[in-house]
């Protein structure tokens, strides 16, 4: 036969209302937190994985922020670039303008007068600042301006002076992208129009000009060669009947052909043109100019100089405006890459911002699973729990009443 | 047939009889809540001669069902002990304000801001602010926990001292027992087996315990890992507490009384009870936890230091440390020759990669004064003082030898750390000393930067394309891996002032070609790195491609051997890659990264504080302990990838990890406790007393009582007809 003792009877009672107890003050701070996981014991794996989501979350955020400054920063340089553009096709058609053989020396000053207004709107574009005082286009050196004006230069006398180092935001963990662009490459790194000069000649004259710029550019840079300066100069050698011209390389003794040729009549090689009469056995030596790289400010300030000067010969005015308009088409051209780079990174960057806006729903709703209650559920458990309490309650004062005591 | 004494006597038999009982009962009554009180029962025969005999008091235990409550007891206090304890550090860390994740989320996202935006001081000053918060973050549990580690040394020094005093009491009851039990006549003595129980019981919560009945109703006490506690014979041991080295991480010892023998207990977390509770919780989550969390702060401290070393700060100089680490210092064994001697380790600049939560101890094994050179054996222990066991099973432990003992050179050892032999030769074979290179370290870390603009963004190298460069080449990206300045084989190619070697500067020497500063293409395919002023260092042919170009040199016969392993490990410090395909006479140009007309450095370059900022995720702590030994300062020996995890991501280890142990620890509890409750009640089924039961012994006593005295009456009665028939 069992029998029980009154301490069992007293201690089973207590116990369970203890038990009831912490059941309903676990159920309750659940409610009052809407957290699951109120410890990280209540699910450790959670629990850690909680604060990695919180981490990723935190860390997605700032992309975000970081997104709307690389936004920012690189529509402001893409209008910057707009307005040059603008004001670049504006100074080409006035180049076009000047070509007319009609405009009288007044003309060509009131030109020259506005391509000098272009020319210092384009200067302080280059110089363009950001909302911080940072000159966008300086690359690393942002305190102080892109470009300067050095009049006494004794080479290009609008200078790009700051660096190639570019800062760099970073939007997502595997994109980082340039915020901007350095001037150097934009603007100061475009060539002027390539040229070739009659270096020595044996012929009773000898003139040359570019006919063809394309075919000429082609040469250039097939035959070129920088490390070598020798090797840039080329020779004609008219033939003993004095019918045909052979073109060698003076440095490398290479011969590049031989062309029919008529003495008084132009001679074209490679896109230069030739003024020449010559006689059997005379011989023309010609050069590959060193390439120079202007940006538009400087074409266009050389252009000015061009134009306000009086006593200027015919060609080397044409020259002059060949020089204007390849610059500028070169510029153009450089211009319109780093516009097309600049459209390419906003495409990725709002890529990026979708992907992480995907990021972080995806991200909050996997921290919610894990971390916070169902609420109805919650409540339901604390009204069940509460009166779990309440019935141990009720049965302690219930058994404990029963005594043989009180019947004697 | 037996002659029968007469009814008098048996009813005055039967009178004390009913009284005992009476008072057994009432006993019981009185007694029904006093703790470890057995019931009682008066054990009565019948005599021969007629009537009742008393024979004793007899209680009524079971002791199969006392010895598996002490058992349970055991159980129930140890997991409460470690339970208690270990959820006070989880609730700790579930305190999002507490949270160290969060401090350095907070840290990254004010440096990825300031980062965007380099020149801009008021962000840069957050960032420092922000780097304050992360110690302060770290330092608020550090000292969390060390005050725990306090509190626990004072709560195992009181448990120490209940438990010597319940082991005297045991020994006392069992002398006053073996005299009470041999004492012929007298009665059994209840109450000091009750009391003597209790305490047994008592003892039981605190230590695992077995006994064994002995002689003369005596109990022999013994601790369940052997060793005895209370013997027959009234002698007992006591328990002592002792640390050695670290007198902050106690052990436990028996000691006999009156004599200086102690012995050592052994593994204390596995004495059970509440003392085994707190010594395995101390072991296996407070110790963890310290040396974790200190390894957050030594590896967020030393990443950023050394990225920032990498860069060019604001004022255009070369970025200094972030954070000061302070050398930590070895302590002494007691058997020591010399308890004032110092043993001083640090963390080896930018290597915290490899330094790992173990301790370690150092043995010096020889001392050579005239070198001066130590030999040492250096073993990876636990908190506990075991062996670190790699994935064999076998124990970590190397020897070196003709380490520098003079007092102020550090000597590269493993794991990261360097040892300084502070006093020199003084030292005598046998010391050991334990170094705890990752226990609390948050605490050695200051911020050391107060200058916002010393956070070093910016690259110390500019890549310039040469402004003549005709063809589509360009520069796609540039390293820096080295830019301490000296003249020891780490040093790199950056100079005191602001600069980079150039001839005559270089290791080479008078004559000979500085680094190489300048990339300069004889063909598409083939380039020359040339020096500072113009001088070829190498002339590389035939390159397949163009990245690390300064790394392609070098392993291009004729790179001067200066330039290369084991004359410098990394010279000269950074090299570049290019994109494109160039034509011959382009050139890129590498310099320091300061304006040359102006000395204005670029400020708004913010390569390296990407580096910076990208340190949040990446893998820079070693979190395999069972890995062997990685040699401090050996480039040769660094940790493979799989064994490093994230800052952040450790982090969350650790609350999952204390989060683990604590939930285990409830169910092993919660288990626990409904065992205890069980046996409780096989114990209070037999021994408890129940009023109802008492109640109707009562009655039943009573009406014994009235009977015999009826008994009684009767034979007066009958004694009185016989003298009034003879009257």
């Amino acid at each position: 036969m069992s029998r029980i003792s009154n301490n069992q009877i007293f201690d089973q009672s207590i116990n369970s209302i203890l038990r009831a107890q912490v059941r309903v003050s676990e159920a309750q701070e659940r409610v009052n937190t809407g957290r699951a996981i109120v410890n990280p014991s209540d699910d450790p794996v959670g629990a850690a994985l909680t604060i990695r989501l919180t981490e990723q979350l935190n860390q997605l955020n700032q992309f975000q922020r970081n997104n709307d400054l690389l936004t920012n920063s690189l529509e402001q340089e893409e209008a910057v670039l707009r307005s040059i553009n603008d004001a670049v096709l504006r100074a080409r058609q006035l180049a076009i303008q000047a070509g007319n053989g009609a405009l009288g020396t007044q003309d060509r000053v009131a030109i020259g007068l506005e391509i000098e207004t272009i020319r210092d709107q384009i200067f302080d574009l280059f110089n363009s600042q950001d909302a911080d005082g940072n000159y966008i286009f300086a690359g690393s050196q942002s305190q102080s301006p892109a470009f300067i004006f050095d009049p006494t230069s004794t080479g290009n006398i609008y200078q790009f002076q700051g660096d190639e180092t570019v800062s760099q935001i970073q939007i997502s963990d595997n994109v980082i992208l340039d915020t901007g662009d350095s001037g150097k490459v934009i603007f100061e790194d475009v060539l002027a129009r390539l040229s070739s000069d009659v270096t020595a000649s044996t012929a009773a004259s000898a003139n040359s000009t570019i006919s063809d710029q394309g075919s000429f550019d082609r040469f250039f840079f097939a035959n070129y060669d920088a490390i070598t300066p020798a090797n840039n100069n080329f020779r004609l050698t008219v033939n003993g009947a004095g019918n045909q011209i052979a073109v060698s390389n003076v440095g490398t003794g290479a011969a590049l052909g031989t062309f029919n040729f008529v003495s008084g009549s132009p001679f074209v090689f490679n896109g230069i043109q030739f003024d020449l009469t010559a006689a059997p056995g005379d011989t023309v030596d010609f050069s590959l100019n060193t390439p120079q790289k202007k940006n538009f400010a400087e074409t266009l300030n050389d252009f000015s100089v061009v134009l306000g000067n009086e006593n200027i010969s015919d060609s080397a005015y044409e020259q002059a405006l060949s020089d204007v308009l390849i610059g500028l088409d070169n510029g153009l051209e450089s211009l319109a890459n780093a516009t097309s780079g600049i459209g390419g990174r906003l495409n990725v960057s709002q890529s990026v911002l979708a992907s992480n806006q995907d990021l972080v729903i995806s991200n909050e709703e996997a921290r919610r699973d894990i971390r916070e209650v169902d609420t109805a559920e919650a409540i339901a458990d604390l009204a069940q729990q509460t009166s779990a309490l309440e019935a141990s309650q009720a049965t302690f004062t219930r058994v404990t009443q029963l005594s043989l005591f009180d019947f004697l | 047939m037996t002659i029968r004494t007469d009814l008098f006597n048996i009813g005055s038999s039967g009178l004390r009889a009913a009284n005992a009982q009476l008072n057994s009962a009432s006993n019981n009554i009185a007694n029904v809540n006093t703790e470890g009180y057995s019931r009682e029962r008066n054990t009565l025969v019948s005599s021969q001669i007629g009537g009742v005999v008393i024979q004793g008091v007899e209680r009524i235990v079971d002791r199969f069902a006392i010895a598996q409550l002490r058992r349970d007891n055991s159980a129930v206090e140890e997991a409460s002990a470690f339970t208690d304890n270990a959820s006070r550090i989880d609730d700790i860390l579930a305190n999002e304000a507490n949270s160290v994740a969060e401090s350095l989320s907070r840290f990254y996202g004010a440096l990825q801001t300031s980062v965007d935006e380099p020149t801009n001081i008021a962000a840069r000053d957050l960032v420092l602010g922000q780097a304050d918060a992360v110690l302060g973050q770290i330092n608020t549990l550090e000292s969390f926990l060390a005050n725990r580690q306090s509190d626990l040394n004072q709560e195992i020094d009181s448990i120490v001292q209940e438990a010597n005093g319940l082991i005297q009491n045991i020994a006392d009851l069992n002398l006053q027992i073996q005299v009470l039990s041999n004492t012929a006549g007298a009665d059994s003595p209840t109450a000091l087996l009750d009391a003597r129980d209790q305490a047994i019981l008592d003892l039981s919560g605190i230590v695992g315990i077995s006994t064994r009945p002995g002689e003369n109703s005596t109990v022999q006490v013994d601790l369940s890992s052997g060793q005895s506690l209370v013997l027959q014979d009234g002698t007992f041991n006591f328990f002592e507490i002792s640390g050695d080295p670290d007198l902050n991480f106690t052990s436990l010892s028996l000691a006999v009384p009156d004599s200086s023998f102690t012995v050592p207990v052994g593994d204390e977390a596995d004495v059970g009870g509440q003392l085994g509770g707190l010594f395995r919780f101390r072991n296996e989550v407070l110790s963890e936890t310290q040396r974790d969390l200190g390894l957050i702060a030594l590896t967020f401290a030393d990443a950023l230091n050394s990225q920032n070393n990498l860069g060019l700060d604001f004022d255009g100089q070369i970025g200094p440390d972030i954070f000061s680490i302070d050398d930590f210092q070895g302590l002494n064994y007691a058997a020591n020759a010399d308890l004032n001697s110092t043993l001083i380790g640090r963390i080896a600049d930018g290597e915290s990669d490899r330094v790992t939560s173990r301790d370690y101890r150092v043995t010096v094994d020889n001392v050579v004064a005239g070198g001066p050179t130590i030999d040492v054996t250096i073993e990876a222990i636990n908190p506990d003082g075991s062996p670190v066991l790699d994935s064999s099973g076998n124990a970590i432990s190397q020897t070196l030898t003709g380490l520098n003992a003079t007092s102020g050179v550090f000597n590269a050892t493993f794991d990261g750390i360097e040892i300084d032999f502070a006093s020199g030769t003084s030292y005598t074979a046998g010391d050991q000393f334990l170094l705890q290179p990752s226990r609390s370290a948050g605490s050695r870390i200051d911020l050391a930067l107060t200058r916002p603009e010393d956070l070093a963004y910016a690259s110390p190298i500019r890549v310039e394309s040469n402004i003549a460069n005709l063809g589509d080449a360009s520069i796609s990206g540039s390293t820096v891996t080295n830019t301490s300045i000296g003249a020891i084989a780490d040093s790199s190619a950056f100079t005191a002032a602001a600069g980079i070697q150039g001839p005559g500067a270089s290791p080479t020497g008078g004559g000979g070609v500085g680094a190489p500063v300048e990339v300069f293409f004889t063909a598409a395919d083939s380039f020359e790195l040339r020096d500072a002023a113009g001088t070829v260092v190498v002339a590389v042919n035939g390159a397949t491609n163009l990245s690390n170009v300064i790394a392609q040199g070098a392993a291009t016969a004729g790179y001067p051997a200066q330039f290369l392993p084991p004359n410098r490990t990394d010279y000269p410090g950074y090299d570049i890659s290019i994109q494109g395909v160039p034509r011959a006479g382009d050139s890129f140009t590498i310099a320091f990264n300061v304006d040359p007309v102006t000395g204005v450095p670029g400020v708004e370059d913010n390569r390296n504080g990407q580096q910076l900022a990208a340190l949040e995720t990446d893998d820079v702590v070693r979190r395999s302990n069972s890995d062997g030994f990685l040699a401090t300062g050996d480039p040769a020996s660094s940790p493979s990838a799989q064994s490093l995890v994230g800052v952040s991501e450790l982090y969350s280890i650790i609350v999952s990890d204390v989060g683990q142990q604590t939930a285990r620890s409830q169910v092993v509890r919660d288990a626990a406790e409904v065992l205890q409750q069980q046996s409780r009640n096989r114990v209070d089924e037999t021994s408890g007393v129940n009023l109802d039961e008492e109640a109707a012994n009562l009655i039943r006593f009573q009406q014994a009582y009235s009977a015999t005295a009826r008994v009684i009456s009767t034979a007066q009665a009958l004694f009185d007809s016989i003298l009034n028939a003879t009257g």
